[in-house]
């Protein structure tokens, strides 16, 4: 069942000339995990301080579990929305510690209460392993120690989602991959719903079940990872989450003539059409030979693989991936094979 | 986990809270019937002495509120629609008689009041004097020579005393009265070319009495214009100084003489107990004390004096306190002209 | 391990979150409670003084000399702080100066001592028959006048050395959180010590220096007691002059709202030329910068932080030491005037405690929540600072008299006077704090189901608390100086210390004036020593 639902949101800053949320409409489903993928300023932050009350929209609705949160007039503090958040520096109450933080949004009257609540603490700090960490202060904990903390503290009232604000950012890349899988080991675990924001897309397609890409303030494409990586629906999308080049071509008897070979026209482009077919490095495969269709021109080594870059007779450039274990230098002539499992085809703007 | 510091703050935030209640709904202290309020213009440490001696023989406590006379009777005026003081005791009479007229005070007779001379208190009864001051020339031994000295105050415009002379601003009442009483007995054009040949003369104009006297003692001054108990206060802190009682001579025009006075506020709280305290202070021991502790002029008739001269001793100029209260703010326009440091 | 995080905010301030509806009612009953307090003495005094006549009783000239003569020397005085605030600040944070922990308590003293008791004993020492001349004159054997404090370049002296520490005390702050890699890098590119004071650390103390610049100068231009005594002739002697000669007040409050004018003139153009953050906000470093090592400058530098807390501190205390005669007398004094201590601590500790409370509220909601409300609530606080003690003493006395006679009269309205001229105080001092916080802290209370309220009691109080204690202290040493409304207010034999020290200082009982004087510095001085110690035993 549907458990956030923005409808047609749209959010401007004062003394801003465009909106940062343009006609947003999005859903996220109980259990999912959402990422909101795109550059800085595209909105992403905004959608998510729209979901927890900390921007209110000039139009739009936002509904949490089926209740109208925000529309119009109407709208419910951010205290009383059952939403929680991590954000990205964490911040945890510096006075306060491990266990008071985690605790600051539980119920406490009473001997009962109090109880209740010390139970619900050592129980989310075991399901974030920090159990044993409860009289430290945050200053005294590493950074992935704070992050912790942070998520911990956000899950123990049992929100209805967790919202994660680039929570990786802070940390040392080699971290980062450590993280992003405990993390989704412990959402898991708590089953709890969770839209995540990021400019990574590395992360987004690791962690999350659905993606919505923004850029300026609208949404490009929201689609499960596969789709967006490999039938991306704008340009902007296709650049963004891996490198790609657009290959010029021309519609010509029913195909798709380009300078390295023959397409399919698959979305039906009326002839004498200008497109661009979106190629992807690991689509191209190389093999010198002597002539060749392209000549290599440059090479990145990126630990498992190489990416050549080269040059076609009428200039364009291409690349390819190729696995490091072969070195091609430059200047070799090569010819080029493409085998795209999905042709996606772009009109000429 | 709660620690000390925050069982101790918390502690004192509840006793502060508790006290805060207590400034404001309790009652303030005068308002129970049997304090007496004063606002006094004279020095605290001359009037505590008789303060005390009253509270001793009446059991009667008094809440004493001193400062300048001029800056009291503003007091007065503003508290009109509610009284806080009972009793006002000035420095001199003219700022009675201005009260007086604007209806701020409560008339007060009785067999101590009728002993007072007429010209120290008032006709209608509203004021009356208590003790005075004679306007005096004091000196200091070591810069002044036993020729030089001064016996009128119509000599110091002379230029051997350039730069030598000091006296209080009208922040001092007895400074108006006595300028007032020179217009009355002179003429204000005259009064007016003195006060310039003062001015032209270096004259400097301080804050109040104490200033002249400490000047002229410790010698930062030859000459100052002052009242007489500060020739004796003076005297008694082992400093240089003689005094004039000038214009004494047959063509002189007298040394004025101020009367302190009292006078019931109208409305007070407590009029009993105001009455009860003027007739303290007009009794042989009120007046004694007055006299030993301020060195004041004792204004009843058989008033002893000890050191002090007496008031039948002094001839003095024929002004009325209502008189010098009608010249008072002509007086003090006139100076105010002239400089303005007055 | 990580660094110690601080509470500050890297980057851009993203906009506070929206406060519900419930707490912007609350601001605007803040907004209502302050404005009525402060304003109805302000617009008293404009009803007072704008009336027939009374302009022209006083001319024009005259009216324009004493602006210019009040202006300037509260000018020359801020000037002068500065000098004496800059170099000992800097060479208390920055350098290796031997004993610079204790300097740096030290210079906080001259607070503690009022400025008119700082006249008094400069009189003594300086005054045209005190110590210095008598003794020149022996030595010389001429009796010729060496030195005179009296007059308006010692008024300037004066006021400048017994408020520099509202200038040291902020630069100290500024200077302990600069982050040293800027001044590192200035260095590398070039910049000798000199170089990088000049180019690099100045420009970023700038906001502190005027901060603490405002905050005496304001203090110079209402100041009253020292510049009585000291026979300078400016506005607030006049005021006084006129009170305590005419007849009725109308020159005085006309004299009064043209200050008060003056003073929010200042206030608006301090806000307009540099803004409304006017203190440093924390830049969250962790590295300190290593101490300079002064090398044969030790000297030197030492010779001037002893001339400068000399000035401002032993002597003082010194002479007030000789002149207040034995311990017997001491004893005496203090068994006889007791129920005035009483009276000071009752008073000042209550205003304190309330000012804290209220400045919280009010920095918290003037830097969280939108609207103009918000900004017109600090506007209106600092008016409250601007009205000179005697001028509030008069327009509190005719308004609630007139109107709430069962408050007038109680201590409650003396209290009143020192919230109102000193909650600013209060205001900046958590306002600075506030802003400093990171927001997302706010963020993250909130979306635990956490009230507004809440958040303020729970998350920004306590980060805050070490502020909310230096406020209360110092508000507590203003309330317990203050003397020109206290001197009006005062219900009848309710004296105050300062009261006290004043009537002994007129009646010519200088022992018993010094003897309440040292009294009255160590009773302000003790907060700040327990705030200080706590702070060091990291107990705050």
């Amino acid at each position: 069942m549907t458990l956030i639902e923005l409808a047609r949101v749209s959010v401007t800053y004062p003394n801003a000339a465009t909106p940062a949320l343009h006609d947003l409409t999005l859903t996220v489903e109980e259990g999912a995990f959402l990422a909101i993928l795109g550059p800085s300023g595209c909105g992403k932050t905004t959608v998510l301080r729209a979901i927890a009350g900390f921007e209110r929209p000039q139009s739009g609705r936002i509904l949490i579990d089926g209740r109208l949160v925000c529309e119009g007039s109407h709208w419910v503090p951010p205290e009383e929305r059952g939403v929680g958040m991590v954000f990205q520096d964490y911040a945890l109450f510096p006075h306060l510690t491990v266990a008071q933080n985690v605790a600051f949004g539980l119920r406490r009257s009473g001997r009962k209460g109090r109880e209740e609540a010390d139970r619900t603490v050592a129980e989310t700090l075991g399901l974030v392993g920090l159990n044993g960490m409860e009289a430290r202060y945050p200053h005294e904990l590493s950074g992935g120690q704070q992050q912790r903390v942070a998520i911990a503290r956000a899950l123990a009232p049992k929100p209805i989602v967790l919202l994660l604000d680039e929570p990786f950012s802070n940390l040392d890349p080699d971290m980062r991959g450590q993280m992003r899988e405990e993390v989704q080991e412990i959402l898991l675990r708590a089953g709890t719903t969770a839209i995540l924001v990021t400019h990574d897309h590395d992360e987004a397609f690791a962690m999350a079940d659905r993606v919505a890409v923004l850029n300026h303030g609208r949404l490009e494409q929201f689609d499960n990872p596969e789709s967006i990586y490999h039938t991306p629906s704008t340009p902007f999308v296709a650049n963004f989450v891996g490198q790609a080049d657009f290959l010029l071509g021309r519609v010509d008897d029913g195909k798709i003539q380009t300078e390295v070979g023959i397409f399919e026209n698959v979305d039906g482009h009326p002839p004498g059409k200008a497109v661009e077919i979106m190629i992807r490095p690991d689509d191209v495969h190389i093999m010198p030979a002597s002539p060749g269709a392209a000549q290599i021109v440059g090479r990145q080594f990126r630990g498992s693989e190489n990416i050549y870059t080269m040059l076609l007779p009428s200039g364009q450039h291409l690349h390819s991936s190729e696995p490091s274990t072969t070195v091609y230098p430059i200047g070799t002539s090569v010819e080029l094979k493409i085998v795209a499992t999905h042709i996606v085809i772009f009109p000429k703007q | 986990m709660i620690s000390g510091i925050t069982i101790i703050i918390r502690t004192a935030a509840a006793l502060l809270i508790v006290s805060m209640a207590g400034t404001v709904l309790l009652p303030p202290a005068d308002a129970a019937s049997d304090r007496l309020v004063i606002y006094s213009g004279r020095k605290e440490k001359a009037f505590k002495p008789v303060v005390e001696a009253f509270t001793k023989q009446t059991g009667i406590q008094v809440d004493l509120k001193g400062g300048k006379t001029s800056g009291l009777a503003n007091e007065i005026r503003m508290e009109k629609a509610n009284p806080r003081g009972d009793l006002f005791i000035s420095t001199e009479g003219g700022i009675m008689e201005v009260l007086a007229g604007e209806g701020l005070l409560a008339p007060y007779l009785s067999p101590v009041t009728k002993a007072v001379p007429e010209v120290f208190k008032s006709t209608t009864g509203t004021w009356t004097g208590i003790s005075g001051r004679a306007r005096i020339i004091l000196y200091n031994k070591n810069l002044v020579a036993e020729k030089d000295i001064p016996r009128s105050v119509l000599e110091l415009t002379d230029p051997k005393w350039k730069g030598k002379l000091a006296i209080a601003g009208t922040r001092e009442r007895t400074t108006l009265a006595w300028v007032s009483a020179l217009v009355a007995v002179k003429g204000e054009a005259f009064t007016r070319d003195y006060i310039k040949g003062l001015l032209a003369n270096g004259l400097k104009i301080l804050a109040d009495n104490t200033e002249i006297w400490q000047g002229v003692g410790r010698g930062e001054f030859a000459v100052g214009l002052t009242n007489s108990p500060n020739y004796y206060l003076a005297k008694k802190m082992g400093l240089p100084v003689g005094v004039v009682y000038p214009d004494q001579g047959p063509q002189g025009f007298g040394t004025p003489i101020n009367a302190n006075a009292v006078a019931i506020i109208k409305g007070a709280k407590n009029p009993d107990a105001a009455r009860k305290f003027i007739d303290f202070l007009l009794s042989l021991d009120g007046q004694h004390i007055l006299v030993t502790a301020d060195y004041e002029i004792p204004l009843l008739p058989e008033g002893d004096s000890g050191e002090v001269l007496p008031a039948r001793s002094i001839k003095q100029p024929p002004v009325t306190e209502q008189h010098l209260a009608v010249l008072a703010e002509p007086t003090l326009k006139l100076l105010t002209a002239l400089s303005p440091d007055w | 391990m990580t660094q110690a995080p601080s509470t500050a905010f890297h980057g851009a301030l993203p906009t506070p979150p929206a406060l519900g509806r419930g707490t912007k009612v609350a601001a605007t009953l803040l907004l209502l409670g302050v404005s009525l307090m402060v304003l109805p003495p302000l617009l008293y005094l404009a009803g007072a003084a704008i009336r027939p006549g009374t302009i022209g009783a006083l001319a024009g000239a005259a009216l324009v000399t004493l602006a210019g003569k009040s202006l300037s020397l509260a000018a020359l005085a801020t000037i002068w702080a500065m000098t004496l605030a800059l170099p000992l600040a800097w060479l208390v944070v920055r350098t290796d100066l031997p004993f610079r922990d204790l300097c740096r308590w030290l210079a906080v003293i001259p607070l503690a001592i009022p400025s008119y008791i700082g006249a008094l004993t400069y009189i003594a020492l300086l005054g045209p028959v005190g110590t210095v001349n008598t003794w020149l004159s022996t030595l010389t054997g001429t009796n010729q006048q060496w030195v005179n404090i009296y007059g308006y370049g010692g008024g300037v002296f004066i006021l400048g050395l017994f408020t520099y520490p509202y200038i040291f005390i902020l630069v100290c702050t500024a200077l302990d959180s600069t982050n040293p890699a800027i001044e590192e890098t200035a260095r590398l590119l070039g910049e000798g010590p000199l170089g990088v004071f000049r180019r690099v650390t100045l420009p970023m103390l700038r906001p502190s220096i005027l901060a603490g610049g405002l905050l005496a100068f304001l203090y110079a231009l209402s100041d009253f007691g020292s510049l009585s005594l000291l026979r300078v002739h400016v506005f607030t002697t006049e005021i006084y002059h006129q009170l305590n000669t005419r007849f009725d007040h109308s020159a005085a409050a006309l004299l009064s709202f043209v200050l008060v004018l003056i003073t929010l003139a200042v206030l608006v153009g301090q806000r307009l030329l540099w803004g409304r953050r006017s203190f440093v906000t924390v830049t969250g470093t962790a590295r300190v910068a290593p101490p300079m090592h002064l090398g044969r400058w030790r000297w030197p530098a030492c010779a001037l932080a002893g001339v400068i807390l000399g000035l401002s501190v032993f002597l003082p205390i010194g002479v007030l030491l000789s002149q207040a005669g034995s311990v017997g007398q001491f004893a005496e004094v203090f068994r006889e005037q007791w129920g005035f201590f009483k009276n000071s601590l009752w008073t000042a500790g209550l205003a304190a405690t309330f000012a804290m409370v209220l400045g919280l509220l009010i920095a918290y909601t003037a830097v969280r929540a939108k609207g103009r409300a918000s900004a017109s609530l600090s506007g209106t606080v600092q008016i409250g600072y601007a009205i000179p003690g005697t001028v509030l003493g008069l327009s509190l006395i005719l308004l609630y008299n007139t109107y709430l006679p069962w408050f007038y009269g109680t201590v409650g309205v003396l209290v009143l006077a020192y919230l109102i001229r000193f909650l600013t105080q209060s205001m900046q001092g958590v306002e600075a704090a506030l802003a400093g916080i990171n927001p997302h802290l706010e963020e993250a209370a909130r979306s635990l189901a956490v009230s507004p309220g809440a958040v303020l009691r729970r998350v920004l109080a306590p980060i805050v608390r070490p502020t909310l204690f230096a406020v209360w202290a110092l508000v507590f040493i203003s309330a317990m100086k203050e003397l020109d409304a206290t001197l009006l207010l005062r219900p009848a034999g309710f004296d105050t210390l300062p009261v006290r020290v004043y009537i002994h200082t007129v009646e010519a009982e200088y022992a018993k004036a010094a003897i309440l004087s040292l009294l009255l510095i160590a009773f302000t001085a003790l907060p700040w020593l327990v705030l200080t110690r706590l702070r060091g035993k990291k107990l705050l």
